[in-house]
């Protein structure tokens, strides 16, 4: 049992590095506002925008524009760079919210 | 000024609740029948501005107007044809097809900064008026709960078109 333990320490330590797996992460756009209105993700993780209104709603960033999203639809996009973006459907001024991601090496 | 115009719409959804048999308000078909009218009208109101305004901002709200009010008929529609009700013609929504007419009639007479003086003028007045009928005539008669959910899933974006509107106004004044 204690050589499987050292092995398995030991294996560990080759392995470098924990790194967390990637995770997504859910945006509701409903009410014309995104829910949550902030998220904080780390690199190499998936945020999805998923449209529960009744209209067509977009994602629009610096560097990031998702195009029209329809009702009952979803955008995908892979957090890489690490910052913070604020974002805003373009069709409806009232809507803005952000996110920050992470270096995938923080903790 | 378009006070006529914005009166007959105020006068035909406000007045909506007193309008049917024994005050109950609208039934689930009149409802309907007041919904998609409403969307109609400022569908055609957007298209005739998004053709005529030469505005960036006016446009690209007319286009918004068209865009959204035309999922909302599209939802209004689907679920009105699932729940198999036929939207039934009542004096709201005569009124509101007249009083979108008046305002088609007058916005095509102008030109310019007029015009979009006078459509932005009127979607703040109408978003404000629809609103006030959700709240105080739609939502409360509606008897189907999905018909109800779907009018107060609408709201938030009458809300959003006003506020859109009421920024785009304060250019003008």
């Amino acid at each position: 049992m204690r050589r499987l333990f050292t092995g398995a320490l030991i294996g560990l330590a080759l392995a470098g590095p924990v790194r967390a797996a990637p995770q997504t992460h859910t945006v509701n756009i409903e009410g014309m506002a995104f829910r949550p209105a902030h998220l904080v993700v780390r690199a190499g993780d998936t945020i999805v925008w998923r449209n529960q209104d009744i209209v067509p709603h977009a994602v629009s960033a610096a560097g990031i524009a998702s195009g029209e999203i329809t009702s009952g639809k979803e955008w995908r996009y892979r957090a890489v760079k690490a910052g913070d973006f604020t974002y805003i459907c373009p069709y409806h001024p009232t809507m803005k919210a952000s996110f920050s991601v992470k270096p995938e090496s923080a903790k | 000024m378009q006070i006529k115009t914005l009166t007959a719409i105020a006068t035909a959804l406000l007045a909506a609740g007193a309008a049917y048999a024994d005050n109950a308000g609208p039934n689930d078909a009149q409802i309907a029948a007041i919904v998609v009218t409403a969307n109609s009208v400022d569908i055609d109101a957007g298209k005739l501005a998004e053709a005529q305004s030469d505005n960036k901002d006016v446009k690209a709200f007319a286009h918004q107007m068209v865009t959204d009010h035309t999922a909302v008929n599209k939802q209004a529609t689907d679920l009105v044809t699932r729940l198999k009700v036929t939207p039934e013609d009542n004096p709201t929504a005569k009124s509101l097809a007249q009083g979108g007419q008046a305002n088609m009639d007058k916005l095509k007479a102008l030109r310019g900064k007029a015009f979009d003086k006078a459509y932005i003028e009127h979607e703040v007045a109408y978003h404000q008026q629809v609103i006030d009928a959700l709240d105080k005539v739609l939502i409360p008669s509606a008897k189907n709960e999905e018909l109800k959910s779907t009018l107060v899933k609408v709201r938030p974006a009458f809300i959003a078109h006003l506020e859109h509107a009421k920024h785009i106004q304060a250019a003008y004044k």
